[in-house]
């Protein structure tokens, strides 16, 4: 069931928010013991809360789509009184004492808070292989990774646990468990969402956005979450406006066989549906994908410089990045912003011509849990830097990217396509993916 | 703030992978115009001024 499913149910009275809270908590005691997607479930208050939702809708009071709707937010998010880990030692007791403003505009619009969801430690990785919390596992197999730094997100939504999740993305931690899971992720142009209250990570990198089972779903999550004063593009009339640049260079080279074929069959369908789809040359990618790991390198161990004599508080992997973020001089992290801004108008300059670039989001369907490398073109390549190289440099830009699924691979994993737009053109990529989620040859 | 030396094994391990990231940003650097702004100012006009917000 999905969000406008669930809401359609509960304004025909034929459910209760109660009864769908109980349905995604049996799920939760059921499931989560052998995918670990919850850090914490808050069952209890999570009952009241629909309870209450339930009395405001038999009253005629409805705040809207989320109304009643159970939800789950990423543990690096501040929940008044609800223990917030961010997936670390460093935080494992630390309780808010308010809500961060996303959480805040959630609950207003309606929602019910399920619990808060597992996640890379610090965000600072894609396995959601996390020492301090245990391993979240995929659940189309649970010898594979469900992707991160988002993995508890992309669960709990992939196995009807939530019907929404929070995530956060500084290098692919929304898009790449949404690709691995088969859900829908959306990072959203940088600064739409409110980062206040979410622990950060790459200060000029991090977004917030939503984890959701459709793109329809995705758009009601994030009008939901929208600052107040944030103004979108509105969505073309139709999806024969939109001029989609399928990238010949780059995004399709060291991706699996696999991946290429069916994001060039998601390509395929958007032609049918009346989109013009035309060959691009994209710009240096490698290059921003150098400057995005330079400038988070340096972000993030600024973030945690008062944390650095505690050594062994950290896991292994997050511990070598900040190390290297420490030997980044001021001047390279100065250039690699001075070379940001150069690259930023060269894609200013290609979106002049196309409405929207479609790629794969990861080259490759979910590693194997602590698989190092993986074999792509012949070549092996280290997993993490394979599987953020079609992602990180949408970071880089700020641009907005929706992850959706576009089938799946021999072994039943799931596929992920990548729309990419111009900033505030978010409405575009969801008009687009909603077209395209309706291509029943595109479903996981 | 605490800055402790980061041990010699640690060393030896991420220079390898941090060096040739370096020294490729570097060999970008190089080309760079001397007028070159940095994206950081960019970001800081884009959340205030830019999609109507």
């Amino acid at each position: 069931m999905t969000i406008l499913e669930a809401g359609q149910a509960l304004r025909s009275r034929t459910v209760s928010c109660l009864e769908l809270t109980d349905r995604c908590l049996d799920h939760i005691a059921k499931l989560n013991p052998r995918l670990n997607a919850f850090i914490t479930v808050t069952a209890e208050s999570a009952r009241a809360q629909a309870q209450a939702l339930d009395r405001e809708l038999a009253n005629g009071q409805d705040r809207g789509p989320l109304h009643g709707i159970p939800i789950a937010h990423k543990d690096l998010i501040s929940t008044n009184g609800v223990r917030t880990t961010s997936g670390s030692k460093l935080f494992r007791d630390h309780i808010p004492t308010a809500d961060a403003p996303i959480v805040e505009r959630l609950t207003a619009g309606g929602a019910v808070m399920l619990g808060k969801t597992g996640l890379h430690e610090l965000a600072y990785g894609i396995t959601s292989d996390n020492p301090h919390f245990g391993t979240i596992r995929n659940p189309r197999d649970p010898a594979r990774t469900p992707g991160g730094s988002s993995g508890g997100s992309g669960v709990a939504v992939a196995t009807d646990m939530a019907f929404l999740a929070t995530g956060t993305d500084t290098g692919g931690s929304i898009r790449i468990p949404a690709s691995f899971c088969g859900v829908v992720g959306l990072k959203p142009t940088y600064g739409l969402v409110d980062r206040s209250g979410v622990q950060p990570l790459g200060l000029s990198l991090d977004h917030i956005g939503p984890i959701t089972r459709t793109v329809v779903d995705a758009g009601v999550a994030l009008l939901a979450m929208l600052n107040g004063d944030a103004r979108l593009r509105p969505a073309p009339a139709s999806c024969q406006y939109i001029r989609i640049g399928l990238p010949e260079n780059f995004y399709f080279t060291h991706v699996s066989s696999e991946v290429r074929d069916a994001v060039q069959k998601a390509a395929q369908a958007a032609e049918r549906i009346g989109a013009r789809v035309t060959p691009v040359k994209v710009p240096d990618i490698d290059a921003l994908n150098d400057v995005g790991r330079v400038i988070l390198l340096a972000e993030a161990s600024a973030v945690y410089q008062p944390y650095f004599s505690r050594r062994e508080d950290f896991g292994a992997d997050v511990l070598a990045l900040l190390d290297q973020g420490r030997l980044v001089p001021a001047t390279d992290y100065v250039n690699a912003q001075r070379i940001r801004k150069i690259l930023v108008g060269e894609f200013d300059s290609l979106f002049s011509k196309i409405d929207c670039l479609l790629t794969p989001t990861t080259p490759t369907t979910a590693p194997l849990i602590g698989q190092k490398q993986v074999e792509l073109d012949g070549e092996m390549m280290d997993t993490r830097l394979a599987t953020t190289r079609l992602v990180r440099g949408i970071n880089v830009l700020g641009f907005p990217a929706l992850s959706m699924p576009c089938g799946k691979s021999a072994q039943g994993l799931p596929i992920g396509v990548q729309l990419i737009a111009r900033p505030f053109e978010e409405q575009l990529l969801l008009a687009l993916g909603e077209a395209l989620e309706s291509v029943t040859e595109l479903r996981p | 703030m605490s800055n402790p030396e980061i041990p010699r094994a640690q060393l030896e391990t991420i220079q390898p992978i941090l060096d040739p990231l370096l020294a490729r940003l570097r060999a970008q650097a190089d080309q760079l115009p001397p007028q070159a702004d940095s994206a950081l100012v960019y970001l800081l006009a884009y959340e205030q001024h830019e999609g109507g917000r």
